[in-house]
């Protein structure tokens, strides 16, 4: 539709001189900006995956030598491995319980308002602030949680100091702070949702299940593939920035992420090729299987 | 709407879905609720086992000692960390929006096509190069490299404002220019002033994006003329251990939301605009 208008554009008359002087004066400043510091960090991203560089000394193309090196590093499949778990836990959990939280707050209530605001909060405090309050919450002696589960008779573990339960403590902040998104994502998918349908199957005899289930969910299906694409960067990008706040990777490299392990190749090895190549191929891999994704999902859509 | 038709219009079920509603947001605000009765509390009371949910009395002691660590310098950087990001990148956001919807040109579907890329890069991919940018250029601990790099993310914007102006009245625009209007005139004249929301929803979302930026400022602006909020508090996680030891938790607590009080307010007052903005980006899909 947008290309249409614009060929409307009763400006067509060609531009002048002077009207290409002020387009230059528009536009030149934000595509210098956007090239400097987007398209060319991207491009020389790709190029030094193919180069050996430790930022003092000299540039060397080393060809696919970073790439083969990425198959025999005992560090990196662990890192990919837990950008797998933080994924696994992360993703479905914020989908589907963002998609409830929409559900019930969908409401024309009083004081509804208030309560929606209160589950917009993690979006307005920095990941410093939430590892602040969080660290009062998995603090294993004197926390919440453990406090609580002490109270009916289970002795907690350690969280963030836990070897095998700090990733997923780490999952639960990275959840807590990407609800707010996905609930207003779909609080906006659901008001587009005409009274009609609802009022049919509320005629039929549906129950709240199966109308939440069975004609809420699918009706909001392209909010569905957003809020998935976007919690899947999200749960690949987030979990670096909570775990260098709150343990620095630890303990033991326990919630080190791939995105993390890169971080630390390129700033604390200085290996910044070899960085490079690591990021490259989280992308190809991550990009390949979002294309796999879609195409199962066209196929099943055309199977019907 | 489809609101009161979920449930059966039954009391009991309405009660039930009201407690249900503040009990869970009860629960999910708890890390930020307890964080403001814990900046309330005594050292003793804030470090009592078990955890003591209210303080006995206020104590706003904490919040005097707090200014230590939330200095006015730490509050101004801040301030000139978001703002600075904020005016440059709409301003070239939005000149550029404007002449890529109103301004045809033979590239115009090109540079949009250009803006387009970032969709599919995750930030992660750019972060190490963008810092080796920062880097040649010799903008290391500066405000050009804190600032600059950032601004040049102007993607969201540009699309944002170009999406608007696309459907703005060719008329008005049509009307000025006959009139002997400059391009800068219709800009600012004509356009600008029926422009609010989309720049009400761009300052929401950047606003809130650049307060709470962590990465970026620590690897440029980890220096004591440079230091923003997030990279202040950073190291009093887990009560002031990594803070020389120095701070103690409940002091820590109210640092904590002296920095997010700022952004916090603005939210709550913006609210509208801010979802506005993300509702937005569900809309096209």
């Amino acid at each position: 539709m947008a290309q249409v208008k614009e060929k409307k554009v009763g400006t067509k008359n060609q531009l002048k001189r002077n009207d290409r002087f002020w387009l230059g004066v528009f536009i030149l400043p934000n595509l210098f900006m956007y090239t400097l510091f987007i398209l060319i960090p991207s491009t020389v991203g790709v190029l030094l995956s193919f180069c050996e560089w430790n930022i003092l000394g000299p540039i060397k193309w080393v060809g696919l030598e970073n790439y083969r090196r990425l198959f025999t590093d005992e560090l990196l499949m662990p890192a990919f491995g837990r950008s797998l778990q933080y994924l696994a836990y992360g993703v479905l959990p914020t989908v589907f319980g963002g998609f409830l939280l929409a559900v019930l707050l969908n409401w024309k209530v009083k004081g509804i308002g208030i309560f929606r605001a209160m589950f917009f909060l993690p979006l307005t405090v920095s990941s410093a602030v939430a590892g602040i309050s969080w660290s009062s919450i998995f603090n294993p002696e004197a926390g919440w949680i453990n406090t609580f589960l002490l109270k009916i008779g289970i002795t907690g573990p350690q969280w963030l100091s836990s070897f095998t339960w700090a990733l997923p403590s780490i999952t639960i902040i990275v959840i807590w702070l990407s609800l707010p998104l996905v609930i207003i994502l779909y609080l906006a998918g659901l008001q587009r949702i005409s009274p009609e349908i609802m009022e049919a199957a509320a005629l039929d005899g549906a129950n709240v299940w199966q109308r939440v289930w069975g004609i809420m969910f699918p009706c909001v299906a392209s909010t569905t593939t957003l809020v998935v694409v976007i919690e899947i960067l999200a749960f690949l990008g987030s979990p670096f920035e909570i775990s260098l706040l709150m343990v620095q990777g630890g303990p033991l490299d326990a919630t080190t992420s791939l995105a993390y392990y890169a971080y630390k190749v390129a700033f604390e090895q200085f290996e910044i090729g070899y960085a490079s190549a690591i990021v490259m191929a989280q992308f190809i891999v991550f990009l390949a299987v979002a294309l796999t994704a879609l195409k199962i999902r066209k196929i099943n859509k055309a199977r019907g | 709407m489809a609101n009161g038709v979920l449930f059966t219009q039954k009391r009991s079920a309405n009660t039930l879905r009201y407690s249900v509603v503040v009990l869970l947001a009860l629960a999910f605000t708890f890390p930020l609720l307890y964080l403001i009765s814990g900046s309330l509390m005594t050292l003793d009371e804030v470090t009592v086992y078990p955890p003591k949910l209210l303080p006995s009395s206020i104590n706003l002691q904490n919040y005097v000692d707090a200014m230590q660590v939330m200095t006015p310098r730490i509050f101004g950087n801040t301030l000139f960390f978001t703002f600075g990001i904020l005016i440059l990148q709409l301003i070239i956001s939005f000149s550029a929006g404007f002449a890529l919807a109103k301004m045809p040109f033979k590239y115009a579907a090109t540079v949009v096509a250009l803006f387009a890329i970032p969709v599919f890069l995750p930030t992660n991919v750019s972060i190490i190069p963008l810092y080796l940018v920062t880097f040649k250029l010799n903008l290391l601990s500066t405000w050009g490299g804190m600032i600059l790099p950032i601004v040049g993310s102007t993607a969201f914007g540009t699309l944002l404002f170009r999406q608007f102006l696309v459907n703005f009245p060719d008329n008005l625009v049509d009307a000025a220019r006959i009139d002997g209007a400059t391009w800068p005139r219709v800009l600012f004249q004509v356009v600008l002033p029926l422009a609010k929301p989309p720049i009400a929803s761009y300052a929401a979302v950047t606003f809130l994006t650049a307060w709470n930026m962590y990465i970026w400022p620590l690897m440029v602006g980890n220096t004591e003329n440079l230091k923003v909020a997030t990279v202040q508090l950073a190291p009093l996680i887990a009560g002031g251990v990594g803070f020389y030891g120095k701070i103690p938790p409940n002091v820590t607590y109210a640092a904590a939301l002296l920095s997010a009080l700022p952004v916090t307010l603005f939210f709550l007052w913006a609210q509208r605009w801010f979802i506005n903005a993300i509702a937005g980006t569900g809309n096209d899909s």
